[in-house]
């Protein structure tokens, strides 16, 4: 009953995300014809300088189905949308943001399984909100005229809930120190932001970055998923739900 | 631990960065009694319950229930399959039914009482398809008290349940209160600052202040044995140290000497009039009037 519980307090959060990514999934997937020919006129027109180049090289990636949909959904739209979603399921999962909290407490189980139950249940929300959209892409791919291959949706899917697991994991450990929504909210996304403008200007740091392992650039090019990231960071991410989950044990309420 | 005894606390203490909750408090709750712990707001009641409940860990001493250590957690899990519990908030799912809550809270006790729960939403007059956010405070208290109820708990603990609720309601839960007690035998932890809540329905009484306990014993014993004797001189009244066993407290104004005695209060009369009292005489003391002189130091 505790699962029911913990889906009540996070579905509307969860549905609205699922909505949300689907939609850009879908809208991303079929826009494709629009989007050629207009990287296409980018591609010839373009002068010499850096942001040309760049557009360049998107351009030259979205020239095929496949390079498209990891260039502007999985890259993009769907690693960062996810990560908002993510962090309001995780920065709204701590016992003293909850209505029945006292309740909760005043039943015979421990803080440690309802903990256990809650996360459970938000990262199962999140390997929904990493696959279902990228799963749609597949299928609305013959619409218009291209195909998708599922493997590659699966391991983009799964990538996307490996490397940002830390984010999730991250505002609710915060939200288990801090009594507001707004807190945990606006340091995960500070970091997340911060961590990636750092990536970013640094190049040295990208192999440690989570968005590296979101992005899947090692899977796109290579074929080989970003196994080491993957790993790192489930790691990284399993202390800081542990860190959570200790600190809402030894918490007053 | 007394083997009669359910509740223990020995020196229990809480500190909130500058401001200590508990300083030492120590009861004990006998098995099969009402027990009121009286005090202000702010006094440490709801601080004490928590602690019972494992909601709050004390930063010094020891509190047990059923023997077992309340701040740790696998104990605390065992005491809460044993008890019933109502905070002083009704916090519960709001989102719930009044008929989803009872399933839901029904689901984690083995010896829940569907009988029973069935009983008291008919008695009570519950809703059972209105979710739990609509109810008025008065049908949420009595919600609270059904989950608490039909748990089979062997212990109740109650947090200042009546407050907020009109006289009515004030009543009808203390008498669901009672008329559970009388027909399950359980024990009852319940806290109050409302005296004559206390006086209604407990047979022992505990009056905490900034979180220490300055008073605890059976409520007839306590009506028996204090007395406020009040004495006349005939000039000013002296400045005094009772020696006689029992003077808990001593006021003096102008020929008045006004003692609020412990013990009888003869040997204090005899050493009054040894001092020069030319009146000496003992009045019975209602809780009320105990509760200000311990409390606020005037009746």
């Amino acid at each position: 009953m505790l699962w029911y519980t913990a889906w009540r307090d996070t579905r509307w959060r969860f549905l609205i995300g699922l909505g949300i990514l689907s939609g850009i999934a879908l809208a991303n997937t079929l826009a494709y014809p629009h989007w050629q020919g207009l990287l296409g006129g980018a591609l010839v027109a373009g002068p010499g300088d850096q942001p040309a180049r760049e557009i360049n090289s998107i351009a030259q990636v979205s020239s095929s189905f496949r390079g498209y949909v990891w260039v502007q959904l999985v890259r993009v739209n769907l690693s960062y949308l996810w990560v908002v979603f993510a962090v309001l399921l995780g920065a709204t999962g701590s016992f003293s943001q909850r209505s029945g909290a006292i309740f909760t407490l005043s039943l015979p189980v421990s803080r440690r399984r309802v903990c256990a139950v809650r996360a459970a249940t938000e990262l199962a929300e999140l390997c929904v909100l990493g696959l279902a959209p990228m799963l749609l892409v597949p299928l609305a791919a013959p619409v218009v005229g291209y195909s998708y291959p599922l493997a590659d949706a699966l391991v983009y899917g799964i990538q996307i809930l490996s490397g940002g697991a830390i984010f999730y994991c991250l505002s609710l450990w915060l939200a288990t120190i801090f009594d507001d929504r707004w807190r945990p909210i606006m340091i995960t996304l500070a970091v997340a932001v911060i961590g990636n403008l750092c990536t970013n200007l640094i190049a040295a740091l990208a192999p440690f970055s989570p968005a590296t392992v979101m992005e899947g650039e090692s899977y796109f090019r290579t074929g080989v998923p970003a196994w080491a990231g993957i790993c790192v960071w489930l790691v990284v991410s399993a202390a800081v739900l542990y860190a959570a989950v200790r600190s809402t044990e030894v918490r007053d309420f | 631990m007394a083997e009669s005894s359910i509740i223990e606390t020995v020196g229990l203490k809480k500190q909130y960065k500058n401001v200590t909750a508990l300083d030492g408090l120590g009861l004990t709750v006998p098995a099969g009694s009402i027990y009121g712990l009286l005090g202000r707001n702010g006094a440490g009641k709801t601080t004490a319950i928590k602690i019972l409940m494992g909601m709050v860990r004390p930063t010094a001493g020891r509190a047990s229930i059923f023997g077992l250590a309340a701040s740790q957690s696998e104990s605390s899990v065992a005491i809460r399959k044993r008890t019933g519990f109502v905070s002083d908030e009704r916090d519960l799912y709001d989102f719930m039914t009044v008929a989803q809550l009872i399933a839901f809270t029904a689901s984690f006790f083995p010896h829940w009482r569907a009988d029973m729960a069935k009983r008291y939403v008919r008695s009570f007059d519950l809703p059972e398809s209105r979710t739990v956010k609509a109810l008025s405070r008065g049908a949420r208290t009595k919600l609270a008290l059904l989950l608490a109820f039909c748990r089979g708990a062997e212990l109740l603990i109650l947090d200042e349940a009546t407050t907020g609720l009109d006289p009515v309601a004030a009543e009808e839960v203390l008498q669901a209160l009672v008329g559970h007690v009388a027909s399950e035998g359980a024990t009852v932890f319940f806290s109050s600052h409302q005296i004559g809540e206390i006086e209604q329905i407990a047979d022992r009484v505990a009056i905490i202040d900034r979180g220490r306990t300055a008073l605890e014993g059976a409520l007839d014993d306590l009506r028996e044995s204090y007395r406020r004797i009040e004495l006349v001189f005939d000039g000013d009244a002296p400045a005094v140290q009772f020696r006689s066993p029992g003077a808990a407290r001593v006021e003096r104004k102008g020929r008045m000497l006004t003692v609020l005695a412990s013990t009888g209060g003869e040997q204090i009369i005899e050493e009054a009039r040894s001092l020069g009292a030319v009146s000496a005489e003992a009045w019975p003391v209602t809780l009320k009037e105990l509760f200000l002189e311990i409390v606020l130091g005037k009746g």
